[in-house]
């Protein structure tokens, strides 16, 4: 009796789970997910690998948000990794997206950040003596 | 000139004293309305707070349920990523492992790093503050600005009298230099260069005067000299043409007087000359003027004129240089007893802070017109067209006047009815009897 409930408790907790990543949450990451430069407006170099599950059907590409460039293509679940020479100055996103639709599946960003440097004048207002 | 680099000093002190000060409060009043902290005082209160959770955090009975919530309430956002995960380059990655700590900036906004060794871990915090382009930098430059401008600003407000001063007396040298001898500079008393602008009048009177002595000198050289030597050829002429021993006798006794004449004008323009205040050094010594008058006017007593002497009743005590003070009283009395019928009165009057040596005669008198020309050089009154004399008596006794503090005033006799000549000391010394 006790097992048994504990089973279906158990089922019931789980059973929404996968609808919920079928539907929308498609797990897709880029490792490391920060690029590091040493300061501002410097071109950062960094070997990112974009990691991520699709369903079985359709054909998908993974491409960079602003300029549409495609990295990779592909059919059903044929690749589920891509490594990449992430090379550039700014935060930038990258979508998984299927084919025929607008919309991307997934989003994620490869932030671009340097090394913080404290302004030098202090900026508690103006002071002569 | 002290008065001027005191006054210079001054004002830079004070306009650089009050504007940073004004602008200082200004500024602060202004930033003290934004409460909000900034950017700077926000990573340094995330700093402290940061190094005190990685040091919590770093242990394996920390777990996932504190950052969770402290997520939920807090807009600066924790995270846990495996070190091996924080790839940095290699110069910081030394750097980070030493310090243990690094703050990253990007697009999204500042973010504090905190290796974990114990757990092999690094605590990310990552908050929306972004390094400020705020205005306060640039507020900051306007009121440097403002500074500057305003230190500018009241120095030219100090110096641009000063500069139209300077501009006046480089304009009145100019036309000075010209030829143009009357220019005088206007005085003011709050000018920055008044001694200069006062030595540069007194400067341009005694060129004028020199001048003008000048003129009247060489005027009057070529005018009285010229009489006695056409006397002279026109007498030469006569003797040459002569014969007769007696009247030859005259004619040389004619020329002796004609040269007689000359050398007195010579002499007496001489001494008129010497009389600059640049060759002479005065003997300054108390004068006791009732005795001193008295002694003087023994000698200069004539049948034709008497002179009588009206004495003060207490001691009267001038200085003076006996000397030039004679000359001075002796023209007078010359003049008087000249243009006098039979009475001359000297009288020694003290008035509230001065003392006045009157001396009058019984003559036809001075017009107050007249009063002016007659003490230039060379210049004779209405009343002595047929008496000798060049003209340079009162001349000499007005110069001298002037730089021994015994000036020369022309008026009338109340009692005699001619002319009273007086001489004014301005300081003295008095007592009574």
């Amino acid at each position: 009796m006790d097992k048994l409930s504990l089973w279906l408790l158990l089922l019931c907790l789980i059973t929404p789970l996968p609808a919920l990543s079928q539907d929308s949450s498609i797990v897709f990451t880029a490792t490391p997910e920060r690029c590091v430069a040493l300061h501002k407006g410097q071109t950062c170099y960094q070997d990112v690998l974009f990691q991520w599950q699709t369903p079985q059907v359709g054909s998908y590409c993974l491409v960079m948000s602003q300029s549409l460039h495609q990295l990779a293509c592909w059919n059903g679940q044929a690749v589920q990794k891509y490594q990449y020479s992430f090379e550039g100055d700014s935060t930038t996103t990258f979508s998984l997206i299927r084919n025929d639709e607008a919309e991307p599946l997934a989003e994620v960003k490869v932030v671009v950040t340097w090394v913080y440097k404290a302004p030098k004048q202090s900026q508690s207002g103006w002071r002569l003596f | 000139m002290k008065k001027l680099i005191a006054s210079l000093v001054l004002v830079v002190l004070a306009s650089i004293a009050s504007l940073g000060w004004s602008i200082s409060e200004f500024a602060n009043l202004q930033s003290s309305d934004t409460q909000e902290l900034t950017t700077v005082e926000h990573l340094r209160a995330l700093k402290l707070i940061g190094a005190a959770l990685a040091k919590s955090l770093d242990n394996d009975q920390a777990d996932g349920s504190f950052i969770d919530s402290w997520n939920l309430s807090n807009s600066e956002k924790l995270s846990l990523i495996a070190e091996t995960e924080f790839i940095l380059p290699s110069s910081l990655q030394s750097q980070f492992n030493t310090e243990a700590s690094l703050l990253l900036e990007s697009a999204e906004g500042i973010s504090l790093h905190y290796r974990l060794p114990n757990t092999g871990q690094v605590l990310n915090i990552s908050t929306k503050l972004v390094t400020s382009t705020d205005d306060s930098l640039s507020l900051n430059k306007l009121y440097t600005m403002i500074f500057y401008v305003g230190v500018v600003a009241i120095l030219f407000l100090w110096v641009s009298p000063l500069i139209r001063q300077l501009l006046n007396l480089s304009q009145t040298a100019k036309a000075f230099g010209m030829g143009e001898l009357g220019q005088r500079i206007k005085l003011n008393k709050t000018s920055y260069i008044g001694s200069i602008e006062t030595e540069f009048n007194r400067m341009a009177d005694r060129i004028q005067q020199l001048v003008d002595d000048n003129k009247l000198l060489s005027r009057a050289v070529s005018h009285d000299l010229k009489t006695p030597i056409a006397r002279l050829r026109f007498g030469i002429e006569v003797l040459e043409e002569n014969q007769n021993e007696q009247l030859r006798e005259k004619y040389f006794q004619r020329l002796n007087r004609d040269l007689d004449t000359m050398e007195e004008l010579v002499m007496t323009l001489l001494s008129y000359a010497r009389l600059d205040q640049a060759n002479i050094q005065p003997e300054i010594q108390p004068i006791e003027l009732n005795a001193w008058l008295e002694q003087k006017l023994a000698k200069h007593n004539s049948a034709a004129c008497s002179v009588s002497f009206v004495p003060l009743p207490q001691s009267v005590i001038v200085n003076s240089d006996p000397k030039y003070l004679s000359m001075q009283v002796s023209n007078l009395l010359n003049n008087a007893q000249g243009f006098g019928q039979s009475k001359v009165q000297v009288l020694l009057v003290v008035e509230a802070d001065q003392v006045w040596i009157h001396i009058d005669d019984d003559g036809p008198g001075i017009d107050a017109e007249e009063a002016e020309q007659i003490i230039k050089p060379f210049v004779r009154g209405k009343q002595s067209r047929d008496n000798s004399g060049h003209g340079m008596g009162l001349a000499i006794v007005s110069r001298i006047g002037l730089w021994m503090g015994s000036t020369l005033a022309i008026g009338h006799a109340p009692t005699l009815g001619g002319a009273r000549m007086s001489l004014r000391f301005t300081s003295f010394k008095g007592s009574e009897k």
